[in-house]
């Protein structure tokens, strides 16, 4: 049986993981076309006018609903409803770039 | 000071970790098509975040961050098409891929070795793999593996030292005796 030191075992992972692969010719082409041509997406922009746009709607059509419906069950639905937009609102605000990164998973330390 | 990255940097970017992020991409994802589809998203979901880069800070961890986010949620996506028809088994062409570009000498060297030792690595398990390919394969140190996986440092080390284990057993099996 062939023997193999337990302090080596570091060195063949890494002789055997560090080889570098090339990128195919075809795959760099296309990525740096796309690089060059894409424009930087506002994701994060977006994702923030989309809570506070919902919110706004949100207060507004739940004032009326609370305003011209006299039933009770459907008036505490409308408050919880724009307490629940107020919320994410609130969240956006307080948490800022924090909320991105722990929506997205990336952070850039 | 500058604080982000503008187009040029990013293809400056793209010519200095390119090469290690592909190959890391290739080792995690064992096939080739999935690999290239890996690293060329990587890099434009980088692109999107540019105003994010630090250029004085670590931008390969920063890529590698982002490669690591996407291989996760590609993975919790392809769980269950895998488990209605599973992918075929690594093609002499896959093998490639996790190989890498040897050079002669290395091969003498190591030859058969490395090879039982890459394909031990790729039947780790996700997280096991990820943290070998991150420490072994790209150098990155206990902390920066921490801060790419966003895990302690304390599960860094156990996940390595399950990884050795394993590995180490994988070994005994093909026929080399470990000895401490």
């Amino acid at each position: 049986m062939k023997q193999l030191r337990d302090s080596d075992l570091d060195l063949l992972l890494r002789s055997a993981l560090s080889p570098e692969q090339e990128v195919p010719v075809d795959v760099d082409r296309k990525l740096r076309r796309a690089v060059r041509t894409q424009e930087p997406k506002n994701t994060h922009r977006l994702f923030a006018m989309t809570i506070v746009l919902n919110a706004v709607m949100t207060l507004f059509s739940e004032s009326a609903v609370f305003l011209l419906l006299p039933y009770l069950p459907v008036r505490v639905l409308a408050v919880f409803h724009v307490t629940l937009s107020m919320t994410a609102v609130l969240a956006l605000i307080f948490l800022r770039r924090r909320l991105f990164v722990f929506l997205e998973g990336v952070y850039s330390k | 000071m500058k604080t982000s990255v503008d187009r040029k940097d990013f293809e400056n970017l793209i010519d200095d970790h390119g090469k290690s992020l592909y190959s890391f991409c290739g080792r995690l994802t064992g096939y080739t098509d999935d690999a290239n589809d890996l690293y060329q998203q990587t890099f434009l979901r980088a692109l999107e975040l540019c105003d994010r880069i630090d250029p004085a800070g670590n931008p390969k961890a920063f890529l590698f961050t982002i490669a690591a986010s996407l291989y996760k949620s590609r993975m919790r996506k392809l769980a269950r098409r895998d488990r209605i028809a599973p992918r075929e088994d690594i093609t002499d062409e896959n093998a490639e891929l996790l190989a890498g570009d040897t050079d002669v000498e290395a091969e003498v060297l190591s030859g058969e070795l490395s090879s039982v030792m890459r394909k031990a690595v790729q039947r780790l398990k996700e997280p096991l793999r990820m943290t070998v390919l991150l420490f072994y394969g790209n150098g990155f140190s206990v902390l920066e593996i921490a801060g790419i996986l966003r895990v302690p440092q304390g599960t860094v080390k156990s996940r390595l030292n399950k990884a050795r284990s394993i590995l180490r057993k994988d070994l005994e099996a093909t026929g080399y005796e470990t000895a401490t």
